[in-house]
């Protein structure tokens, strides 16, 4: 046990210490004292479920927390003085000196308290605005555009001035970062004056990508406040300049069809996506901008603008019938073909994939990647599985919809192929016939395998191509001496109907049959060919 | 038999539906490279979240074990500390203090919307982050096996310091690779695999030797050090046996066949063909029997001609075997699961009547009214099939 006097001696010299300490620690102050100790490790294993050491603490074992050596104690304690709402000047200036941590989380709990912190922590923040360090700036900008800003997007006159001028100044900072959440915070303050909608513009077309692409969505608040300003941007001779005009200028504007026609692939999978949102132009147009951009997107930089427009695309439609018949399946056989022609490290192309197949990531875009992959149809009679029956019987229902079920199945029930049963009879229960679908199933009649054959006969019936063919090859296997073959083949002749007369006398002989099974089967197919004759 | 029948396999699983699952919270640890010489330690703050600190140890210290509490030792040096917005699902330290490689994201393993595996330098940069997508086409992710939280497709990975590469081993065993000097993703060449037998930790050797088997590389000089070394772990010395005896190479298979009953290593088992060829078919049948883990991942790689094998088993009464049929497709075997759903075994009748139903659908309506009239032991189980059996 600690005395009480030493304690509190502690406590003061605590607070002598912070009151003395510098805003920030110079540029090359040696690294902060590492590692923690093993109780304080324990505190920092407990995680939010575990006790918090400043839950009940006073304000001066926050200020304690804040100079302590270990960072897990100066986050918390930058947490528990923001919980808190402490403004007392020690306290501030503690967060203010961890404004320049070398740890980014710690920085931004510091800058998230003292904007929340009235106005002395405020102007903390405000006179950090100028530190040496980016970090701490980016940080210091962080608090003031969120914290301060996001509640109410106030006409710049109405904002305290020593706001406005860190902004502007930050809107020019070296540090690209910074200058992003500087541009960033002026738009949010939706100015009115024309010196700075100009500076925005003017940023807004002449920076760099690593700043401009994250200006897109700030400047768009903007909206009319912007007047005509960004509009000639769409001719500008930079495309990425078009690029970004085309996702800000409202698509009703008189010329932007024509990006559709332009010759950046983005710029014109931007204008599609615009003005199909808009309604401007049908789902089908959309589709073949998007398709025909994927097939000119010759840079793997140009095939990642691209893509990433259509994952925007897909996860604004996800449930739309119309859109996925109409536009989806010819986005995603253009994918298809992209993701062949820069193989597999086609990294966007694949992120697409995922993201388009709708619904995602179900059982039916299982099946359906199984049946696109070419690996699954090598041919080999080595290649060995199973469960592709699964994703045959899982395609059918999109046989019709989509073009590539349909090519899928009719590719795995050529001769030779594994499982090439289950494709066969998913394509005789298929809603719609595939393209190709009857020639696969004529050819199964000469299979080797009389399963095969049988899985034939009853997905031709079944597509009502007519009893004629079906009828040799269910006779055939009603004679079998495998009770597995007759078994499909009595399930055949059900199929048949009252073409199935002829078997009758067979049947019947096999109704008798002392197995069960056989028996059940027989009973069952005698029923169905009678009850088709009445 | 082609590696990707590997693939294939996991279809079964994924097909199963998300299985849900639960975590325990992570928790803070130290992690060392295989000599010892170099750790991170991981402090967490939240739930998941926390900084990494790499260490050197203090030169002539003893070596840091591979696993600890999240302690400094005192006087050994920190290189660097990182915060890591997601705890990692693994850590992988390099030995020649290169950096560090954190593995995908604790609780949600393969998000293939993230990029959280990274490498860190010693200087605390961020050479690479990258996630499932980067690394594997969407076919392939869409195999690995899935559950409510996480794509589970990582089996391993080690760090090859040579090479500057963080090879990656997901449970369809062939590997990528990404560079540590720029993130370029890679195909591992067969040198990389060649390599990682004389890498110093067993884990890293026991995965390389898998995807050499895969891979049928003639690696047996390597192999059959590591099969003369008793210093290595079993799992280490079941594969080089595997690898040696699909190399041909007399003396080994007994080692290598020893693995396959093992419970806590099913690699062995549904990699048997892989090894053995079609002589895989009736010890995979007696595993099978047996009820070994893997064993229906095995029958499967040989595809339909596993088909009379099962049924036998199934007339035989082992209940496994219906399962096995159900994921062979084989819908020829519906009138051996039909007489098998009559079986006094409930346990039996009930695996069959599971496998004709999701096999037959509609078809066996008849079959199923007649066993319910004859009466079996799992009559309420037919009753529920009946009334789903259009779905």
């Amino acid at each position: 046990m600690v005395p009480m006097g030493i304690r509190t001696a502690l406590l003061l010299f605590l607070l002598l210490a912070a009151a003395c300490a510098p805003a920030a620690p110079p540029a090359n102050a040696p690294p902060l004292p590492l590692p923690p100790t093993k109780v304080e490790e324990e505190a920092w294993s407990a995680g939010p479920e575990g006790p918090d050491p400043f839950e009940n603490a006073d304000a001066n074992a926050i200020l304690a927390g804040l100079n302590d050596p270990a960072p897990h104690l100066r986050y918390r304690a930058a947490r528990a003085a923001r919980r808190r709402e402490l403004a007392m000047p020690a306290v501030l200036d503690g967060l203010a000196a961890l404004l320049a941590d070398p740890l980014e989380p710690i920085r931004q709990a510091a800058a998230e308290a003292l904007a929340e912190a009235g106005d002395e922590g405020f102007a903390r923040l405000v006179a950090a605005t100028g530190a040496p360090d980016a970090g701490t700036r980016r940080a210091v900008l962080d608090a003031l555009t969120s914290s301060r800003l996001s509640a109410d997007w106030r006409p710049v006159e109405t904002l305290p001035a020593r706001l406005r001028e860190p902004l502007l100044a930050a809107a020019e900072d070296p540090d690209p970062l910074v200058r992003r959440r500087g541009l960033n915070g002026l738009a949010r303050i939706r100015p009115t004056d024309d010196g700075i909608l100009d500076a925005i513009a003017a940023h807004f077309a002449s920076e760099p990508e690593e700043v401009g692409r994250w200006l897109v969505g700030g400047v768009a608040r903007l909206g009319s406040l912007l007047g005509d300003r960004i509009v000639p941007l769409l001719e500008s001779p930079d495309p990425v300049v078009r690029r970004r005009a085309a996702r800000i200028v409202d698509p009703a504007t008189a010329g932007y069809d024509a990006l559709l026609e332009d010759p950046d692939a983005v710029v014109r999978t931007i204008a599609a996506e615009r003005l199909l949102e808009a309604e401007r132009i049908p789902e089908r147009r959309a589709a073949e901008v998007q398709a025909k951009a994927l097939r000119d997107a010759d840079t793997p930089g140009m095939l990642r603008e691209v893509c990433e427009r259509l994952s925007g695309l897909a996860g604004r439609r996800p449930g739309d019938e119309r859109w996925r018949r109409d536009g989806a399946d010819l986005i995603l056989r253009a994918l298809d073909k992209a993701q062949r022609r820069t193989g597999a490290d086609a990294t966007a192309v694949n992120r697409s994939l995922l993201v388009f197949s709708p619904p995602p990531r179900s059982e039916l875009d299982l099946a359906l990647a199984v049946l696109r992959s070419d690996r699954f149809f090598a041919g080999s009679d080595e290649d060995s599985y199973g469960p592709l029956w699964i994703a045959a019987r899982d395609a059918a229902p999109w046989v019709g919809i989509r073009p590539s079920a349909g090519e899928a199945l009719v590719r795995s029930a050529r001769a030779g192929a594994p499982d090439r049963g289950a494709a066969i009879r998913a394509l005789g229960a298929a809603p719609a016939e595939a393209p190709g679908a009857r020639a696969a199933i004529r050819a199964a009649f000469d299979d080797a395998d009389p399963f095969v054959r049988l899985d034939a006969a009853r997905a031709w019936v079944a597509r009502g191509y007519g009893a004629g063919m079906a009828i040799a090859t269910v006779a055939d296997a009603l004679r079998s001496g495998d009770g597995r073959v007759r078994w499909h083949a009595l399930k055949a002749a059900a199929d048949l109907g009252s073409a199935g007369a002829a078997f009758l006398p067979r049947i019947r002989r096999l109704a008798a049959s002392a197995d069960p099974i056989e028996h059940a089967a027989a009973t069952a197919a005698l029923r169905a060919i009678r009850e088709e004759d009445r | 038999m082609r590696r990707t029948g590997a693939a294939l396999l996991l279809v079964l699983l994924a097909t199963a539906g998300s299985r849900a699952d639960t975590w325990s919270p992570w928790r803070a640890h130290r992690v060392a490279d295989p000599t010892g010489r170099f750790y991170v330690v991981l402090t967490k703050i939240g739930w998941a979240e926390g900084f990494a600190t790499l260490v050197a140890a203090a030169p002539g210290s003893p070596p840091v074990p591979a696993e600890g509490p999240p302690e400094i030792r005192e006087g050994d040096r920190i290189l660097a500390r990182v915060w890591l917005p997601e705890a990692p699902y693994g850590v992988l330290v390099s030995s020649t203090g290169a950096g560090f490689a954190a593995i995908d994201a604790y609780g949600r393993l393969g998000g293939w919307e993230g990029r959280p595996t990274r490498f860190v330098d010693r200087d605390g940069e961020t050479r690479f982050e990258v996630g499932i997508a980067d690394l594997f086409p969407p076919e392939r992710i869409l195999l690995f096996p899935r559950s409510i939280s996480s794509t589970w497709w990582y089996r391993g990975a080690w760090l090859d310091d040579e090479a500057g590469l963080l090879v990656l081993v997901p449970v369809d065993g062939e590997p990528r690779a990404v560079s540590t000097e720029d993130g370029r993703i890679l195909d591992v060449p067969d040198a990389a695999i060649a390599r990682a037998l004389d890498h110093p930790d067993p884990a890293a050797r026991a995965l390389a030797l898998e995807v050499a088997i895969l891979r049928r590389l003639d690696l047996g000089a390597k192999a059959a050090a590591i099969r003369a070394d008793p210093e290595e772990p079993r799992a280490v010395h079941i594969r080089a046996a595997g690898l040696l005896t699909q190399l041909g190479v007399p003396g080994h298979e007994d080692a290598f066949l020893a693995g396959t009953f093992l419970d806590d290593d099913d690699w062995i088992t549904a990699h048997l063909p892989d090894v053995l060829g079609r002589r895989a078919l009736p010890l995979l049948v007696k595993a099978l029997r047996s009820g070994a883990r893997g064993a229906r991942l095995g029958l499967l790689r040989f595809g339909r001609d596993a088909i009379p094998a099962a049924e036998a088993l199934l007339r035989e009464g082992v209940p496994a075997a219906a399962e096995a049929l159900l994921d062979l497709g084989a819908r020829e075997s519906l009138p051996v699961l039909l007489r098998a759903v009559a079986s006094p075994d409930e346990k039996l009748a009930s695996a069959a009547l599971r496998a004709a139903a999701s096999l037959g659908g509609a078809d066996i309506r008849p079959e199923l009214e007649a066993l319910l009239a004859a009466g079996t032991k799992v009559d309420d189980d037919i009753r529920y099939e009946l009334d789903h059996l259009d779905r």
